[in-house]
């Protein structure tokens, strides 16, 4: 994967981690979800990337 | 002496025993070079290079301070957490290699003399060295506090704080100058494993119970009810949980005990290892720890865990809850308490001594006398941290707190300049001195740490303002250059 790419990525996943306190929603365990999924989708990547630098 | 307090201190001799045993093992890793002793001279493998860089990340505030947050707060201190989680993954990916390669090249030992090195300044590091200083020694003693706390709270009473203090300090103390980093690895490998697996221990336990006297559904129902699977609103509206997160995103690239990490790994193999590892523990830790407090609150809800239900202080529903749980469970989560404080406590206090060694001694002073002066540093660091801790004033957890946000302005300077760019040192400076000086007259102003961290401008966390703030300068010093 590209070094700008990942970039992207993992700043629309920080970004992602944002969006339950700007809208509110979702809740119940839901919320709780989400947040991990987020988070498990980074984690994955960090597994099966190889490890870059700054672009 | 209670039960439990026999048992402890049956586990915590164990738990002295056993990593002072590794440490003294260490020592035949060690060839007697400065850079090896703080550095290991990047011969550290990936499972070692994984395990002291998040047990040196994943302080006691996780069993103690987040499972508080949680069981008060909810479902927000897991979004906080991890946001962190994903920002510091992003960044090691991304910089990793880099700063390990040029770690090699440029014989880096510290990341003030990293920092020094790219904008060709001698002044910066001696700067950088002493924000270290103010942000970390509040910090590393609040670490020797939980100890004292722990050790008070596991049934000693509040006679043995200072016990507790002393034992912390001498842990740290041998631990980390018995080989450097070696030991520091080696222990820290020891208390990171005895950290996770004790919190899957105690989220079992926690579970078994609930099970056996009540349904999940009555759990969801009552975390509802009580608004803790919610979010934007309560305790983590969106100003509160940008506040929290801002300064923690950026931990990877702001605190040099972690930056320094980067150099250690043996080579890409290991660096690889070390993120990936890094990664599966601290997702597991974190989503283990957040559930414990909730399942916690909903028990202590439910009447299953009556002993809660008084606890008023966030810091206190885990040491409450470990004198409800079988006596040998709870003595080995309240050493898990110490270990997690030991590891990142003695990570600081060896990275606080290199800065000594590398940054703030002579020029032309030998490598024998630069390791002296470490040495020197550890005692006299060492020394200063507990008698913080045990002055007991309420200001040091806060200012731990503030410790993150102080160290805000390095990150968008570490960031240019690994990523190539030239800044000027003078800019670079403002940059970095922005954040200690608004956190300082913010201290000034409010009289509480917890307050400048949380405080807002414009309805804007103070912590996003200093970014921007360092960010502009760092944009200016590049364009100067």
């Amino acid at each position: 994967m590209q070094t700008k790419t990942k970039t992207i990525i993992y700043i629309i996943l920080v970004l992602a981690m944002y969006i339950p306190p700007i809208i509110k929603a979702p809740t119940g365990w839901t919320l709780y979800i989400y947040w991990i999924l987020i988070s498990t989708l980074a984690l994955i990547i960090a597994w099966l990337d190889k490890w870059g630098e700054i672009p | 002496m209670t039960q439990l307090f026999t048992i402890f201190l049956t586990i915590l001799a164990l738990y002295l025993i056993l990593g002072t045993v590794l440490a003294l093992l260490s020592r035949k890793m060690q060839t007697g070079k400065l850079s090896d002793f703080y550095t290991s001279n990047q011969r550290l493998q990936g499972f070692l290079a994984a395990m002291t860089y998040a047990a040196t990340t994943y302080s006691s505030f996780m069993i103690v301070g987040l499972v508080g947050f949680a069981y008060f707060t909810g479902a927000g201190s897991l979004g906080f957490e991890l946001t962190y989680y994903v920002g510091t993954l992003g960044l090691l990916l991304l910089i990793s290699r880099k700063t390990w390669r040029m770690a090699q090249e440029r014989k880096w030992i510290t990341p003030a003399q990293m920092i020094g090195d790219l904008t060709n300044s001698k002044l910066l590091p001696i700067i950088i060295s002493i924000v270290y200083l103010i942000a970390l020694i509040p910090y590393a003693s609040a670490q020797l506090k939980a100890i004292g706390e722990t050790i008070a709270a596991a049934g000693g009473g509040t006679n043995y704080y200072l016990i507790g203090i002393i034992i912390g300090l001498l842990v740290m103390l041998v631990w980390s100058s018995l080989a450097g980093i070696w030991s520091v690895a080696i222990t820290d490998a020891l208390q990171g494993l005895w950290m996770i697996l004790s919190s899957i221990a105690l989220l079992a336990w926690l579970i078994l119970l609930i099970n056996s006297n009540t349904s999940w559904n009555a759990v969801t129902e009552t975390l509802t009810n009580k608004n803790l699977l919610t979010i934007g609103e309560g305790f983590w509206k969106l100003n509160t949980f940008l506040a929290f997160t801002i300064p923690w995103v950026f931990f990877a690239v702001t605190n040099p005990q972690v930056v320094q990490r980067l150099y250690m790994p043996k080579d890409e193999k290991s660096i690889s290892s070390m993120i990936k590892w890094f990664a599966v523990f601290g997702l597991t830790y974190t989503i283990i720890v957040t559930l414990i407090g909730l399942i916690a609150r909903a028990g202590a809800e439910l009447g299953i865990l009556g002993a809660l239900a008084n606890v008023e202080n966030k810091d206190q529903v885990t040491p409450v809850l470990l004198t409800i749980v079988n006596p040998l469970l709870g003595a080995i989560v309240f050493t898990s308490i110490i270990a997690a404080s030991v590891s990142t406590a003695d990570s600081i206090l060896l990275t606080l001594a290199s800065t000594a060694s590398i940054d703030l001694a002579p020029e032309n002073a030998s490598e024998k006398q630069k390791k002296q002066l470490g040495i020197l540093a550890l005692l006299i660091v060492g020394i200063v941290m507990a008698a913080v801790a045990y002055s007991r004033i309420s200001y040091i957890v806060g200012l731990s707190v503030l410790s993150s946000v102080m160290l805000l302005g390095l990150a968008p300077v570490t960031l240019a300049l690994l990523a190539g760019r030239r800044i000027d040192s003078k800019y670079a400076a403002m940059s970095i001195l922005l954040a200690p000086i608004i956190s300082i007259i913010g201290l000034i102003i409010w009289h509480n740490p917890v307050k400048v961290f949380v405080s807002t401008v414009y309805n804007i966390p103070l912590s996003a303002w200093i970014l921007l703030g360092s960010t502009l300068f760092t944009i200016i010093g590049m364009i100067k250059k």
